[in-house]
């Protein structure tokens, strides 16, 4: 019962911090008090804080769904918690992470031959590619775990 | 790693999820358990244990020369 009340504070904690955070980060790029340089960013700060009141707002919600329903909570935090899930999730991410690093140790290696006559869409294009390559590795993985184990 | 799960598990009228409840794991880890997929942590070993009164070597059966994973 200890570890279902620490699961549900960790999810009322997580949600407030995340939705205050998100909220600040909103107000201030919405404000647009910076000079007219900074506006982009101000944008960018926008899109993360109203993201960030998204989770935090997600979290509020299961923590009240918890609150109303224990045994929600109980199936949730167990499934959460499931060694054998943990250890293949954990498993995959540690081969997503060797192709992950692998990929862009080879791509710093050419960027560093080609001394920047590489394009920056190429580059933009490599290393969202690399981003692609490193979340397959850890599905396709995820995938073949769960078959086998 | 061989192990008697399945057979206690059925002797003491518990179904899978029973079973999963009472051990804190998910449905799809006992049925990995008892297929001998899986081998448990530690900790799920002796929670098994004391849940069926009995000693890890009683419920889990190592063999030399296992596989780790």
């Amino acid at each position: 019962m200890d570890n279902q009340k620490s699961y549900q504070s960790a999810e009322l904690i997580k949600g407030s911090v995340t939705l205050g955070i998100g909220i600040l980060l909103f107000v201030v790029g919405a404000i647009n008090f910076f000079s007219e340089v900074w506006r982009p960013y101000l944008h960018l700060l926008e899109g993360i804080g109203i993201f960030l009141i998204a989770v935090g707002g997600w979290n509020l919600v299961q923590y009240f769904r918890y609150k109303k329903n224990p045994d929600a909570l109980r199936k949730v935090r167990v499934e959460s918690m499931d060694e054998r899930r943990l250890w293949i999730q954990y498993r995959s991410g540690n081969n997503a992470f060797k192709v992950g690093v692998t990929l862009t140790y080879l791509f710093l290696l050419v960027v560093g031959a080609t001394e920047t006559n590489l394009s920056i869409d190429l580059v933009w294009w490599v290393l969202a590619g690399i981003v692609v390559a490193t979340t397959m590795t850890y599905v396709i993985f995820l995938a073949r775990y769960e078959r086998i184990y | 790693m061989k192990n008697k799960l399945e057979e206690l598990r059925v002797k003491n009228g518990f179904t899978q999820q029973d079973l999963a409840d009472r051990l804190e794991v998910s449905r799809q880890t006992i049925i990995s358990l008892e297929q001998g997929r899986y081998n448990p942590s530690i900790m799920l070993a002796f929670r098994a244990a004391r849940l069926f009164k009995l000693s890890i070597e009683e419920i889990f059966i190592f063999e030399e020369g296992e596989p780790n994973g």
